[in-house]
């Protein structure tokens, strides 16, 4: 049966949920996800976030997802948020064709990076990546990603001067 | 001497764009900055980037550039691009009232995080990072950054056949 993939629209976040929870848990954080469906569903609609949904034939079996970034130095680009295969269907070459789908798109626009983040235990994931090229940006540039939860957001807001 | 902070517009693209490039020196990268003045206007009006700029004496003296990225699990956040104050203004608490200003949008709209990458030698950042309780996310979960350049994108989208999309 041949692989289908198709742009996400809202009426996909159900199931797009569903997978973002597996691949969650392959992540070994399943508490991560905290979005709603319905929430999810609204992003889409408004282009916060962008999809692709893999089917064998009727069947659901991978998405990405992903959002436009904007770099200083060289303008947009996609930023991947996820890519995810479910178990069953792996091997086939269903997730390099999501990521083909991905680059093809950042081919087109003329976008100069694609990026994306991975577990570091992961090594499959990353043997993948540097097999088609890809840097780490620490070890090639030591750049780190700090994140501030919403605590720190809260507490540094608290101060702002009124504009 | 007392400092403003007003929201970047078109109008600050030009001495923005030179200050990405002071930036870039600072972080030992100075071919890094490729895109034009025109290109980083057209960002900011179609609101691609949105920033705010500090003025002294009706001269921008530091900026920050951000824009929206998202998260499959906890929604819409701010992804914190640039974040610069030229060296004559620093120690002044700009910077801090720059981060301020992101972090107050970020409250406005219930926003979960601000991220934000730095370079492993700036030690005075990390601190400050650190300070405000941010989090290094390979330290917290072993989470690593990628990237696949223009030329690896084409080989890549090259080699393989089209499946109908």
């Amino acid at each position: 049966m041949a692989l289908r993939i198709v742009y996400a629209t809202a009426e996909h976040a159900s199931l797009l949920m569903d997978m973002i929870k597996e691949l969650a848990e392959f992540e070994k954080i399943p508490h991560g996800p905290t979005i709603t469906i319905d929430r999810l569903a609204d992003d889409l609609s408004k282009e916060h976030v962008f999809g692709l949904v893999a089917y064998e034939g009727e069947t659901p079996v991978g998405m990405s997802l992903y959002y436009l970034a904007y770099s200083t130095w060289e303008g947009q680009f996609i930023h991947m948020e996820d890519l995810y295969v479910r178990p069953d269907f792996r091997k086939k070459g269903y997730g390099k064709a999501l990521w083909s789908e991905i680059a093809k798109l950042s081919k087109e626009k003329g976008m100069t990076r694609l990026e994306w983040s991975v577990l570091n235990w992961n090594t499959n994931a990353i043997d993948f990546y540097k097999q088609m090229g890809a840097k780490d940006l620490h070890a090639t540039g030591g750049w780190l990603n700090f994140r501030l939860g919403r605590d720190g957001i809260v507490r540094l807001a608290a101060n702002a001067q009124n504009t | 001497m007392s400092f403003t902070i007003i929201p970047a517009t078109t109008d600050h693209a030009a001495v923005i764009n030179s200050m990405t490039h002071e930036l870039a020196e600072f972080e030992k990268l100075p071919k890094g900055p490729e895109l034009s003045e025109n290109e980083l206007r057209e960002a900011i009006a179609e609101k691609n980037l949105f920033g705010f700029v500090a003025l002294i004496e009706e001269q921008v003296v530091g900026f920050v550039m951000c824009y929206y990225g998202f998260s499959t699990w906890q929604g819409k956040f701010i992804f914190m691009e640039d974040l610069y104050v030229r060296l004559a203004h620093r120690k002044g608490g700009i910077g801090k009232a720059l981060w301020k200003e992101v972090a107050k949008v970020a409250f406005e709209q219930n926003l979960r995080r601000i991220q934000w990458t730095v370079l492993d030698w700036n030690t005075n950042a990390i601190n400050f990072y650190k300070s405000i309780g941010a989090t290094d996310m390979h330290d917290r979960d072993g989470w690593l950054d990628f990237r696949l350049f223009r030329p690896a994108i084409a080989k890549f989208v090259g080699g393989n056949s089209d499946n109908g999309v």
